[in-house]
């Protein structure tokens, strides 16, 4: 146990001594993994930026339900009850028809007198304002609020709710696939990275094969190596995207709806960065090292 | 502690590096291993470390059959011999300490005996004086007696040399050598791959030719009746 401690400490100090003593590939391998995490990290505020646009959208995208003539106030109610079975609707709030009658009239002036006039046989039906959860479900829950009795018709924004969501599809299907060719990008790029570094070091690792160090005791510095790598990576990313997103005008004066902001995503950000730097990091080390330890010695006779 | 039987080894190439190698080693000999360059030497001593395995025949090294041993027991069985190589081998960016006590961190050696046999190791070899020093700042012999302290230090059953001498002068050879005769004279093996004639004929030690991957002649087997 305690062997295996010591043995332990020495291997990280190794680690950290090597990332000193080979401090310009250090620096190589964080400024690709930086770059490859600005990247994707900035295609991620983006598609969280659209969603957020669309969530904003759809908030506001109402249906409106025109119930038939003859409905009373007290028949609507029941409408509306019938409505809670449908779940898309986020909201629903009933416009009595005199509500309706009046809210058109605010809009000309003078009216008082045609408004009293026209209460008396109001030609508006009752009507329900909808407000819908889920865009994407716009026809199927028009077709059910069709169904539903005493419901003379449904007027909605059918065009622009469904460019919406299309657009929204489109820019998240193209945004997943960014981030994965980046994903795949930075692989390449670390393990080829790693495999430089290797290749420097072969020498290194077979004068510890041929003094008997075993494949772990080779591997370990390594991947000490490569996490340290991935930890600083991450945070420098985090620190850089922050900055970027809050600090520099994208042009904000054009933007219609808020942004969202940086500081709730940032621990998110911070997180996956931190474990996906861990990960290709050092596994991208045992992965690279794995040739040179598989062939016995490499070559520790000429 | 090292024994040949009808060892054969043909490289995917094509190359027969060893043809039908039978030979025994006993424990505290110095043995030279003498040869043209190709005649197969290296390829001896790659077999000895298990750096390759033969085609035909069996190696045993202290008493464990190579072909039997699994890979995992490879450092074990390496750990058990200090190997000297001809272009020193030393970490460049250590120092003459930390190249040493490097293998026995390997080992999983404690930090105390470490501190405590690396010290009497340098002096051994005449570096304690040098410990700071990094192997740029040595002289060849100087580097090779770093590499003679690390291959000592983990007290191995043998010593395994490949060409020591052959990146130093010559007047310092004969130093390389006589420190690696007073390692064999405490006990321990000593195998010593090497072309140049002149040493052997002054160390007067046991000497194997290896020539065209067949031992040619073994002068173990003029003084002394062959072992079984």
């Amino acid at each position: 146990m305690f062997k295996w401690l010591t043995n332990c400490i020495y291997l990280t100090k190794e680690g950290i001594r090597n990332l000193w003593c080979n401090r310009m590939m250090t620096f190589a391998s964080i400024g690709v993994l930086v770059s490859c995490m600005l990247l994707s990290g900035g295609s991620m505020l983006i598609s969280l930026n659209i969603a957020n646009i669309l969530k904003q959208v759809e908030k506001n995208n109402l249906v409106m339900v025109y119930l038939n003539d003859d409905v009373t106030e007290l028949e609507a109610i029941k409408v509306g009850t019938a409505m809670e079975s449908i779940s898309n609707i986020l909201e629903k709030e009933l416009i009595t028809r005199d509500e309706a009658l009046r809210q058109m009239m605010e809009k000309v002036e003078n009216a008082d007198a045609l408004l009293e006039e026209l209460l008396q046989d109001n030609p508006l039906p009752n009507s329900y304002r909808v407000t819908l959860t889920d865009l994407s479900k716009y026809d199927q829950t028009i077709e059910e609020l069709k169904a539903l009795e005493d419901v003379q018709s449904v007027r909605g924004e059918s065009e622009t709710s469904q460019q919406l969501v299309q657009i929204e599809q489109t820019i998240t299907g193209v945004l997943l696939w960014i981030i994965l060719l980046l994903v795949i990008v930075s692989l390449f790029i670390i393990t080829n990275t790693i495999r430089v570094t290797m290749y420097n070091r072969r020498r290194e690792i077979s004068i510890m094969k041929s003094v008997g160090a075993t494949d772990w005791f080779i591997r370990i510095p390594f991947i000490v190596e490569g996490a340290i790598i991935g930890v600083l990576s991450a945070l420098l990313a985090t620190l850089l995207l922050g900055y970027a997103y809050t600090n520099i005008d994208w042009g904000n004066g054009m933007v219609l709806w808020d942004l969202v902001a940086f500081e709730n995503y940032k621990m998110l950000f911070l997180t996956a960065f931190t474990v996906a730097g861990i990960v290709f990091g050092s596994i991208g080390s045992v992965i690279s090292i794995g040739r040179y330890l598989k062939d016995e010695g490499g070559d520790v006779f000429e | 502690m090292v024994e040949f039987r009808n060892v054969s080894k043909t490289y995917d190439n094509g190359t027969k590096a060893l043809r039908d190698v039978s030979l025994k080693i006993e424990k505290g000999e110095f043995v030279f291993i003498v040869g043209a360059s190709g005649s197969g030497k290296s390829t001896f001593l790659k077999l000895i470390m298990r750096e390759e395995m033969p085609n035909d025949g069996e190696i045993i090294v202290n008493g464990r059959k190579l072909s039997t041993l699994r890979h995992r027991d490879v450092p074990h069985l390496r750990r058990s011999m200090g190997i000297v190589f001809q272009d020193f081998r030393l970490i460049d960016k250590m120092t003459v300490y930390e190249n040493v006590s490097f293998a026995m961190h390997v080992v999983g050696a404690s930090p105390r005996n470490i501190r405590k046999r690396v010290p009497y190791i340098l002096s051994l070899v005449g570096l304690q004086d040098k410990a700071r020093c990094y192997p740029s700042e040595l002289s060849g012999g100087e580097q090779q007696r770093v590499a003679l302290a690390r291959a000592l230090v983990n007290n191995p059953l043998m010593i395994i040399a490949d060409e020591p001498t052959g990146n130093i002068d010559p007047t310092l050879s004969y130093e390389i050598v006589e420190l690696l005769n007073e390692i064999n004279r405490r006990g321990t093996t000593v195998i010593m791959v090497t072309h140049e004639h002149s040493l052997v004929k002054r160390f007067r030690r046991r000497v194997v030719e290896i020539n065209d991957g067949c031992v040619v002649a073994d002068s173990a087997q003029v003084s002394v009746p062959a072992a079984e």
